[in-house]
């Protein structure tokens, strides 16, 4: 169980994520959304310990990460935004990398990888650079990563961009059998029909403020409203989109 | 026109920026440059100036008057060749428009025909400004200490201009000849093959570069004694230097050989230049956005090869994943892989001018004498490739990458610090001595030889230890504060450690190898105590504290690392 309470972090005194508080049970899936800019990835390098938060705690299962940071790490599998590996090695080579610095067992590991590509349909190109692959190409090999040693928490940060259909519909079906496996998911995403499928509550983010925090059908039943974009829209979106688009165009020809 | 010179600047400022090797170490790209420039601009005129006294003490002295000037002006020649050459392999990647100006520049309404122009008239800015910078001291200063008394002052201008003109035309030579190198290279390998083999050539050109600057006393020598020696007609400096006394009058047919040889080089140079550069950039146009990148298949070999490496000396995983994380970094990055080709090429300079010496004293027969002069070469291979290894270890590869490392971190990552130890001795300690162990066996029998390579695998051991006491970091992953080292205190301690590591210490072991019995085991013991020592200190440094450093600047405010750019 991942317990997070009055999270905070400020740049330069400017809040990026302000009292933010969470549970996510193992067999749970937390979609959290919220427009550009509204601290969905700050709050995902908090957890990571890829930064320091200014306030709040970290439970996980029970136990302040800040205390076993390594203990946490090691249950820890994370898919970050932007996908920066290093582009000297092969995919191969850099799950390689990955399985040994988690100390998994050599022959095991590499059973593992080679079905990992086998699976993403990546096995034709493990000895390529990862510099030469395709955004979707690394995508797969940072799931292929997160995955590998088996972690209790799993962390996507936007994991569909730069996917193919068929690997996005994969992916959405990998999500839900983790969740089925009793795995504790963060997922935060700006694909509103993709989280109303597969994640068993809602949270929704704003200006690093949370606006709304409930299970699907919790929020559905709250806002009577038939779908998560509308909820969305109206919690969310204040601005009148389909105007905005006409001033770009206007703009353009200008 | 305003758009061609917006494209020239573009093309002149990619020459100065991120990522450019020659400037890379400064706070800013800006000052980057102009401490690059001082620093090519320094020794020249620093050089210039002290020979003023000399002259005027040659003044009581005229029949040593012209020898003197002769050697001086090889001296500089050899100096503007050397650096240009080494700046030149340098920029070796910049030289050609590379795959990020076609990507960027592609896509914008702009003829070809105008990019090249912009490239090439760019380049050749760029080319004469580092060659202003290496020879102006020398132009200008040089002849007006060495103007001799007797000439009328009429006659400055045109001895300046003289000088000068050849002083260009050497670094002109050089540049144009290795930009044919390159052009010739593109035009006739497959691109990836290219690839494959520019570190040798930045290699070879760097090793070129120091060679030259070594051979120069020797050169200098062979000249002074006014033979038609062989080693002037191939040392290039020479034809230039040949090149301004004869345009000053000096009488003598060498001369006139060696301006003829100078002229035409020149001439060859810069028309093979100009037309494989030409060439290759109207065949790599499109190749070069096409080819596919460099390939990340091993051969069976090296498979093979790093599997007994893992099994024999890799127990951890965690060690093993940094292991070859290291191993790969330096074989692929090319700014890592330049560093290591740069201290090799010394190294083999180092080497070739030792031998080079020996013989010209001695008769071959030096070779069968385990004499200090032959001793050393393992420890000078091993003493560079050493060091430059902790030199490059700090410097990071795709910094915003390794979360992973610190994703992954766990107890044993302090073990991991076994890994750049490991990889140190496979490809600094190991190599040197054992290659040369057949060489020695051969030449001075078996029991001298092994003796030999195990001194010197000892030695080397020692040194890899002592190198990374207080390194505490994993290579390659750690922010680097440019600026934020003693680099001229480092470059002093270094040079002594040289001097005691690889000449002091041959030395000492042409003296145990006098009197074996007697003298081994206890200069052995005495390494080995040594090495005890630092092993302690480099355990003691990493006890101290339990996690591996991963951002260098004194404790940051806020520690991001901006995944979310
Ligand atoms: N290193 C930093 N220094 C200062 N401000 C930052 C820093 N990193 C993020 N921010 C600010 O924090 C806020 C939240 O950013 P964050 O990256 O968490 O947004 P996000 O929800 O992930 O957005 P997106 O949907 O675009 O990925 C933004 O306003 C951003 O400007
Ligand atoms: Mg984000």
């Amino acid at each position: 169980m991942l317990s997070v309470q009055h999270l905070t972090k400020r740049y330069s005194g400017i809040p990026a994520v302000n009292d933010v508080s969470f549970v996510i049970r193992p067999y749970e899936v937390l979609g959290y959304l919220g427009p550009n800019g509204s601290g969905k990835t700050t709050t995902v390098s908090m957890l990571t310990g890829l930064i320091a938060p200014t306030q709040g705690q970290i439970l996980f299962q029970g136990q302040d990460i800040a205390k076993d940071r390594i203990g946490f790490k090691r249950r820890l599998g994370y898919v970050p935004e932007i996908p920066y590996i290093y582009p000297h090695l092969s995919g191969l080579e850099y799950l390689q990398l990955c399985g040994r610095l988690r100390g998994m067992p050599e022959h095991r590991m590499n059973e593992k990888i080679n079905a990992l590509l086998e699976a993403f349909g990546l096995h034709g190109s493990r000895h390529s650079l990862l510099s030469a692959y395709s955004k979707g190409m690394k995508q797969k090999i940072l799931i292929s990563a997160a995955i590998l040693h088996d972690p209790d928490l799993l962390i996507f940060d936007e994991p569909l961009s730069g996917l193919d259909v068929t690997s996005a519909l994969v992916f959405r079906h990998l999500v839900k059998a983790l969740s089925q496996e009793g795995k504790t998911i963060l997922y935060c995403s700006h694909v509103l029909e993709v989280v109303e499928k597969v994640c068993t509550h809602v949270m929704i983010l704003r200006k690093g403020q949370v606006v709304a925090y409930d299970s699907v059908e919790g929020l559905r039943a709250l806002a009577n409203l038939p779908s998560l974009e509308d909820i969305f829209a109206q919690l969310v979106l204040q601005e009148d989109t389909e105007k905005i688009a006409h001033g770009l165009v206007s703009i353009m020809k200008a | 026109m305003q758009i061609a010179k917006l494209l020239f600047l573009h093309f002149l400022r990619r020459f100065f920026g991120e990522g450019n090797m020659l400037f890379a170490t400064a706070a800013s790209p800006y000052a980057g440059v102009i401490r690059t420039l001082t620093m090519l601009l320094l020794p020249g005129f620093l050089l210039s100036m002290f020979l003023f006294p000399v002259y005027v003490e040659l003044e009581f002295r005229p029949h040593l008057f012209e020898p003197m000037r002769w050697n001086n002006k090889l001296l500089f020649c050899t100096m503007s060749a050397s650096i240009m050459a080494f700046v030149t392999a340098l920029q070796w990647d910049s030289l050609f428009p590379d795959r990020e100006d076609f990507m960027i520049l592609s896509p914008l309404p702009l003829r070809r025909r105008l990019i090249f122009f912009c490239k090439l008239t760019a380049l050749i800015a760029f080319a004469s400004l580092f060659a202003a910078a290496i020879n102006i001291g020398p132009a200008i200063v040089f002849p007006l200490a060495s103007l001799s008394p007797a000439t009328p002052f009429g006659q400055l201008v045109p001895y300046i201009w003289n000088h000068a003109v050849s002083l260009f035309l050497c670094s002109a030579f050089v540049f144009s000849c290795c930009l044919a190198v390159q052009g010739a290279l593109l035009n006739l390998l497959p691109h990836l093959w290219y690839r494959a083999v520019v570190v040798w050539i930045q290699f070879l050109i760097m090793a070129a570069s120091a060679t030259l600057l070594l051979l120069f006393p020797l050169a200098a020598k062979n000249a002074a004694l006014g033979q038609n020696a062989p080693l002037l007609h191939w040392f290039v400096p020479a034809w230039f230097a040949g090149l301004s006394e004869q345009w000053n009058g000096r009488p003598g047919p060498i001369f006139a050989f060696l301006e003829l040889r100078a002229i035409q080089g020149v001439e060859l140079s810069i028309g093979l230049a100009l037309l494989f550069y030409t060439a290759a950039y109207v065949r790599y146009l499109q190749t070069i956005i096409e080819t596919p990148h460099d390939d990340g298949a091993q051969s069976a070999l090296s498979r093979w090869l790093a599997a007994r490496i893992d099994r024999f000396l890799l127990p951890v995983q965690h060690e093993r994943g940094v292991f070859h994380f290291i191993w790969k970094t330096l074989l692929r990055s090319p700014s890592h892989r330049l560093y290591l080709a740069g201290y090799a090429g010394v190294a083999c300079a180092l080497v070739i001018w030792e031998l080079v010496t020996l013989f010209s004293i001695h008769s071959y027969a030096v070779l069968r004498e385990p004499s200090p002069a032959l001793l050393c070469i393992p420890s000078v291979i091993s003493f560079l490739t050493l060091c430059s290894m902790r030199f490059v270890f700090p410097r990071p590869v795709e910094l915003r990458a390794n979360w992973i490392f610190q994703l992954a971190e766990n107890d044993l990552g302090i073990r991991s610090m076994q890994a750049p130890l490991k990889v140190m001795i496979l490809i600094g300690v190991l190599p040197a001595p054992v290659l040369l162990l057949p060489v020695h066996w051969y030449l001075w029998g078996p029991a001298v030889a092994l003796l030999h390579t195990l001194y010197a695998i000892a030695l080397a051991w020692l040194l890899a230890e002592a190198l990374l006491i207080g390194f505490r970091k994993i290579p390659f992953t750690c922010s680097f504060v440019p600026g934020g080292h003693n680099s001229i205190g480092w470059l002093m301690l270094a040079a002594i450690g040289f001097g005691l590591y690889a000449y002091a210490m041959a030395s000492v072991e042409a003296w145990m190898l006098r009197d074996i019995p007697l003298h081994a085991p206890f200069l052995f013991a005495a390494i080995g105590l040594l090495w005890l020592l630092a092993r302690r200190l480099r355990a003691t440094f990493l006890d101290g504290e339990s996690s591996l450093e991963y951002d260098e600047s004194i404790e940051p405010a806020v520690r991001t690392l901006n995944l979310s750019s």
